[in-house]
């Protein structure tokens, strides 16, 4: 198995990805290279091509030895794109972005470490009630940028929606206060199609997190190149396209039901008492999305936090302080209480 | 020419001084106003009676109301109840507010009734300003238990106002409904948002409303009693409640 390390043509150091820049950059003698120009160089090394099986059983754990210093470095299963624990040297795997692993699209990477950072710490600080301790710079310390395996859906989407719309009126009459309400039989049929639904290709990418920074924006899509993945994680999808699909059919009826329901004559109230809906053309192409994943230990549980690498919009499993929520709340209902009650004695209205 | 004057002059003088006295008697007459001490059993020295009586006037101008004290020596076996609200309506007003404060030393009774908007300010502690009265009264302390009533019927201020509110559930409600909102927004915001919506990945003209049916069923009518969140006042009575007890 090779492992490919972009080098720098001046110097030969290694070379990673230059977010700001959009080129690639030597950190040690700070030579700059576009896509091509660094294309020709890896060509030119004369790798050994080791073809890895990927049919076969992957072992949990792989040994590679980094090419820069020596040293060896163990990759889970899945990475595909990975640096040296020793001297931080970008690798990356070749086969494993090939074959049935080649990635059609890309995103490259907009948000630096250093913003994704920022805009963590920004967010965490909007979250009412998450522990004290998140909110301190030392947490963020392990966030790192990901390469994800995304399996980005085109379908075609028809069928129904059924129910009971309702209108209702009131007004008082003498004593009484009288309410009309009018109900109607509602259907409406139609299709329509979606382009590019996101869904995960990593079983250790929790779905609902995923969704959670969404969506990203497809006009930066690129063509995969191995080159973006200097510098980075990356890892190959161990949910395949099928699995994957399974995932992506219900958020795409749920899609094409809220839009027939809000279709047509609209209704004071409605509810749905019947749908179907089906999904077909499916098409799907592997993409590698950035996302950064933050990890953090607290009272013993993980909790991960997922920035888009692209749009910067973050989604985490913010641990609840309970003894924060339970103090607030106990304020804030003293606060309101006496706030009324005051309220209520100086208008008189009691 | 001179005497003709000075005669005129002191004529006019007297006629003077006259129409000033007059005036001022009828101006205390004024001030007078109406009796509101009834001290049948003389507890009260004359010196006593005035002030009390001055206290009244100015509390009874002040809430456009009647306050009134009676004291007897004995009842005769008359309810006290009865008795002083026979007396209000005699001494003090019949349809508008005020308070009594009635006394009968043999068979020491003491009654506090209020009418009207005085009631409504203190229809809840009726009992405990009964109370407070009697206790200077066990103690023969007469004039003081007056003038404890002239301050007791005052509208209880902003505090006193503020225990009447803290005691009724609106406000428990409203501040639970608030805190359970307020909390529950910052508790559903704490994963972050969810912007992804239905039109977010469909393609831009792809949607095709192929049929719409809207189908009249029926009309359904529902008819609630409105009901009047007010306990009295208007129309015939006035709203009134009294407080008897033993000192």
């Amino acid at each position: 198995m090779s492992v490919n390390v972009y080098s720098c043509k001046t110097c030969a150091a290694p070379i990673s990805y230059d977010i700001k820049q959009e080129k690639w950059k030597c950190q040690y003698c700070n030579s700059e290279f576009a896509k091509d120009e660094i294309v020709e160089k890896t060509s030119n090394e004369g790798e050994m091509e080791v073809v890895e099986d990927l049919n076969a059983k992957i072992p949990e754990l792989d040994e590679y030895r980094c090419n820069a210093c020596g040293a060896k470095i163990l990759t889970e299963g899945n990475a595909a794109a990975t640096y040296c624990i020793y001297c931080r040297n970008p690798s990356v795997i070749k086969s494993r972005f090939s074959g049935e692993f080649h990635p059609r699209y890309l995103i490259p990477f907009k948000v630096t470490l250093k913003e994704a950072k920022e805009t963590y710490f920004k967010w965490i600080k909007k979250r009412f009630f998450a522990p004290d301790e998140f909110k301190t710079a030392r947490e963020i310390d392990n966030i790192r940028g990901l390469y994800a395996p995304y399996w980005l859906f085109d379908c075609r989407a028809s069928g129904y929606v059924e129910g009971e719309g309702r209108n209702s009126k009131s007004w008082r009459s003498g004593d009484y206060n009288i309410t009309e309400t009018q109900h109607y039989y509602v259907k409406r049929v139609g299709s329509s199609a979606y382009d590019k639904i996101p869904v995960d290709g990593s079983k250790s990418l929790a779905d609902d997190l995923m969704e959670g920074i969404e969506p990203y924006n497809y006009s930066a899509i690129k063509d995969f190149s191995l080159e973006y993945m200097s510098g980075y994680l990356a890892e190959k999808y161990d949910v395949n396209e099928k699995l994957a699909a399974r995932v992506m059919e219900p958020r795409a009826q749920k899609f094409l039901r809220s839009t027939l329901e809000a279709s047509g004559q609209r209704y004071q109230s409605m509810s749905i008492s019947s749908s179907s809906i089906n999904i077909n053309s499916v098409k799907a192409a592997y993409a590698m999305l950035p996302v950064y994943v933050l990890t953090n230990v607290y009272q013993g549980k993980k909790h991960t936090f997922m920035i888009n690498g692209q749009t910067g919009k973050t989604y985490g499993e913010t641990p609840f302080d309970k003894r924060k929520c339970v103090l607030f709340s106990a304020a804030l209902f003293l606060t309101t209480w006496f706030v009324t009650v005051t309220g209520a004695v100086i208008l008189g209205i009691y | 020419m001179e005497s003709i004057n000075k005669s005129s002059i002191r004529g006019l003088v007297s006629l003077w001084l006259c129409a000033v006295l007059l005036i001022s008697m009828v101006g205390s007459l004024q001030a007078a106003e109406k009796q509101r001490l009834f001290d049948e059993a003389e507890l009260l020295s004359a010196s006593e009676q005035v002030t009390i009586q001055v206290e009244l006037d100015k509390i009874s101008r002040e809430l456009s109301a009647d306050f009134i004290i009676v004291t007897k020596k004995k009842l005769d076996g008359t309810n006290i109840q009865y008795f002083a609200n026979d007396f209000f309506e005699k001494n003090g007003n019949k349809n508008g507010s005020g308070a009594i404060l009635a006394i009968s030393m043999q068979e020491r009774d003491i009654n506090f009734t209020a009418f009207g908007k005085i009631y409504d300010d203190h229809k809840r502690r009726l009992d405990k300003i009964r109370a407070s009265i009697g206790k200077h009264l066990t103690a023969k302390r007469y004039h003081q238990s007056f003038m404890h009533f002239t301050e007791l019927v005052r509208p209880s201020g902003f505090f006193g106002n503020f225990a009447k509110v803290a005691v009724t559930w609106q406000p428990w409600v409203i501040a639970l409904v608030v805190t359970l909102v307020v909390v529950g927004f910052l508790a559903y915001n704490h994963r972050g948002e969810i912007t992804v919506g239905s039109s977010t990945y469909a393609v831009p003209g792809a949607f095709n409303l192929i049929s719409s049916e809207d189908r009249y069923l029926r009309t359904t009518t529902t008819k609630t009693k409105v009901t009047s969140s007010k306990s009295s006042g208007g129309g015939g009575g006035r709203s009134s409640g009294g407080s008897s007890g033993k000192f």
